[in-house]
């Protein structure tokens, strides 16, 4: 049983500086992604200009990529906080969960585009592995704490 | 192990098996020029390059890390410091052959390959019985290590705890691991100096026990780690109990070299030899300090009345320099560099027969004939000349 | 060094001075090939990383770590490899921000190996330096006056001095062999 609770909390320090890791790529990603790529992202709505869109684009983008970065810094540190040996509330779990369900869609949602507009369909491919690594991380995290809150218990 | 055990320790182990002082200080001298024998030293002599028995830092930054250059390293370090324990081991959970060859490297005590080790020296020069101390004392000190660069094998994590006796009781202490090979370890403190972590399996700071720092080697530390390798198992390495254990069976085993006792199988020690002064030797397997030379003399002193002068390195190399080609062999380095040779063949070949390939490629003289590295055509003609068995 | 990696070394800087001319004489060309270059490099890390935690690393205690890098630069890949031709002033600055990493890397080696006594350390610690700082002249000068030409010269004059370097590297006498 220690064995097995060791390797828990060493996953745990690991799954949670990979989460951080992730959260960061991630702002990084959508900024540069806002920076170079925003026009790419144009479409002409009636009463919008381009550079009205291009603002816009950017604060959505932008406040997505800051909420999932937070998401992923405090389920981060949270599960290293309990891999090291810590007490910590449930708090990050519910995150954990609400993210989790947002990228599920997100994944739902992108895998209708492929198959709808047939565009880029590589790029979006990798984009969908690479989400689902971000949910089997989560995932991980969600039922790495519970078997170790419930064999600390014990 | 550090000079102290491999020179001094071993030293008094032979006198305790019966060997007079001269031939105990041929043994001990031996065992240490296990630690000092490199490839810049050989070169610099014009002597066999393939009879390096250790690497300086130096040479291992220069190292290749391609298969020919593991296979090099993998060959000096398995050979002489991390001697396999089973070359035949399957660990619990379903692996690659990649992961299995490197898993079989790992050394452990009290393996068939050291009764070889041991056997091989039977009847042969003093340096070969010096070899095969060197040899058995690293296989206790060096445990769960494998002599061949691997990540996934040798690497040790932020787990990592001092095992010391307190006023009320047992203390864990964690160890703190710093990269600076030019700052002194601080036991006190448990500051000890360890290789940087680097994320490729074959990186030479993942060779033996570097990620362990000198822990290992020594004799007063308790300490327990998670190994790369153990699946969250902890190890709990008690270094005095080990050295001890190294001791007596060295003892054991020189009385067998010795011809005092018929037979040598591992898992056998000799504690009624070192009866006299076991309290001795626990007290300096005991004491807290990097260095225990001095009172391992001091011992080496009571047991045998004569004072074990440090080995004079310049003085061998001299010797080998000014002797004649011929007599070559006959110097003490002559005689080291064929125990060499021979240890090394023949732990290579083990290695190769079980199917491994990190070693290199070992070929049946019986069958096959000569071929391959020039070097070894030394033990060749010592067979012819009836010197081996 | 032996013969075969003093070989390896010389043919490296030759690739080297190639390249750095075929992005002179091709400089819109040659930024794409060179951005195209390094999103695979990182694509083939990124899948060698992987593929390493497959077959070995899972076995290993906090092994889990090598599948998020693989991971990480994967995803890092493929967002260069989108970069490539929608903005080369951007692809020569991260060029030379992958530049100046490896000068900094350069230095901390440099520490290493002054601390292990290696000799090499003042070479490595200039180049990196070096490095470095050329290439920080080399993006302010892209930012104030956002010319690609000015930071292809930097580059290319990056590429033919890690060209020299090789080439030094492959002729240098190495002390170890020489002691006597």
């Amino acid at each position: 049983m220690d064995a097995t609770i060791r390797r828990l909390q060493n996953n745990l320090i690991t799954l949670g500086t990979g989460s951080v890791a992730f959260g960061l790529w991630m702002l990084i990603k959508f900024s540069l992604i806002c920076m170079l790529q925003r026009s790419d992202y144009y479409q002409a709505i009636e009463g919008f200009s381009k550079e009205q869109y291009e603002i816009a684009f950017v604060i959505t983008v932008m406040t997505f990529a800051v909420v999932f970065f937070i998401h992923f810094l405090i389920i981060g540190i949270s599960a290293r906080a309990l891999g090291r040996g810590r007490k910590n509330s449930v708090f990050y779990l519910i995150v954990a969960f609400i993210t989790v369900s947002y990228y599920l869609a997100i994944i739902i949602s992108e895998i209708f585009l492929i198959i709808s507009s047939g565009h880029n369909i590589l790029s979006q491919s990798v984009n969908i592995v690479i989400d689902i690594s971000a949910v089997i991380i989560l995932f991980e995290i969600i039922v790495y704490s519970i078997r170790l809150k419930s064999l600390l218990k014990n | 192990m550090n000079k102290d055990f491999h020179c001094y320790a071993t030293y008094c182990a032979a006198i305790l098996a019966g060997y007079s002082h001269e031939e105990s200080a041929v043994i001990g001298y031996s065992s240490q020029m296990v630690d000092l024998c490199t490839r810049t030293m050989l070169s610099k002599l014009h002597a066999p390059q393939s009879a390096a028995t250790t690497q300086l830092q130096l040479e291992l930054m220069d190292a290749r890390t391609d298969i020919i250059g593991l296979q090099d390293i993998t060959r000096i370090w398995a050979s002489f410091h991390f001697l396999p324990g089973d070359l035949y081991a399957v660990p619990e959970q379903k692996c690659s052959k990649k992961y299995l060859k490197k898993y079989r490297l790992i050394c452990k005590p009290n393996s068939e390959l050291l009764e070889k080790t041991v056997r091989r020296a039977k009847g042969k020069n003093l340096q070969d019985a010096g070899i095969a101390m060197h040899v058995l004392a690293d296989t206790w000190a060096h445990s769960y290590f494998a002599g061949t660069p691997s990540l996934v094998i040798n690497n040790t994590n932020y787990h990592f705890f001092e095992l010391i006796q307190g006023e009320n009781g047992e203390e864990e202490r964690k160890v703190n691991f710093r990269h600076s090979p030019s700052s002194p370890d601080e036991p006190e403190k448990s500051a000890y100096t360890n290789t940087v972590y680097y994320n490729n399996e074959n990186s030479i700071m993942s060779l033996g026990h570097g990620r362990a720092g000198h822990l290992p080697d020594y004799c007063f530390v308790r300490y327990k780690y998670l190994p790369a390798w153990g699946n969250y198992e902890e190890i709990i390495k008690d270094n005095p109990s080990d050295y001890l254990c190294a001791f007596t069976q060295m003892v054991y085993a020189l009385k067998y070299l010795r011809g005092t006792i018929p037979e040598f199988e591992k898992g056998h020690y000799d504690t009624e030899s070192i009866e006299p002064v076991k309290d001795e030797i626990q007290r300096i397997l005991h004491t807290v300090q990097l260095d225990s030379t001095k009172d391992w003399r001091e011992l080496g002193k009571k047991l045998s009345g004569h004072e074990l002068e440090e080995i004079d390195v310049e003085a061998i190399e001299k010797e080998y320099l000014d002797a004649d080609a011929d007599e070559k062999d006959d110097t003490f380095l002559g005689r080291f560099i064929i125990g060499a040779l021979a240890q090394k063949s023949m732990v290579t070949n083990q290695i190769f027969q079980s199917g491994n390939r990190l070693a290199g490629y070992s070929i049946e003289l019986g069958s096959k004939g000569f071929k391959g590295i020039r070097d070894f055509k030394k033990l060749l003609k010592r067979r012819e000349a009836g010197s081996d068995e | 060094m032996n013969s075969f990696q003093r070989i390896i070394s010389f043919f490296k800087g030759i690739g080297l001075v190639l390249f750095a001319l075929i992005l002179l004489e091709y400089p819109k060309d040659g930024i794409i090939i060179v951005a195209a270059i390094i999103s695979l490099s990182l694509l083939l890390y990124g899948f060698r990383l992987l593929w390493y935690y497959t077959r070995m690393a899972r076995h290993m205690v906090g092994g889990k770590s090598i599948l998020f890098q693989s991971i990480i630069f994967l995803d890092v890949a493929i967002f260069s490899a989108s970069l490539i031709t929608e903005s080369q002033f951007w692809v020569m600055i991260y060029l030379l921000g992958v530049y100046a990493f490896s000068g900094a890397i350069d230095i901390l080696r440099a520490f290493e190996a002054k601390k292990n006594g290696a000799p090499s350390w003042k070479m490595k610690f200039s180049g990196g330096c070096i490095r470095v700082a050329a290439t920080i002249a080399l993006f302010v000068i892209g930012i104030i006056f956002r010319e690609t030409t000015v930071l292809l010269y930097g580059y290319c004059i990056n590429l033919g001095y890690a060209a020299v370097m090789h080439f030094i590297n492959a002729f240098r006498r190495t002390a170890i062999v020489y002691i006597q």
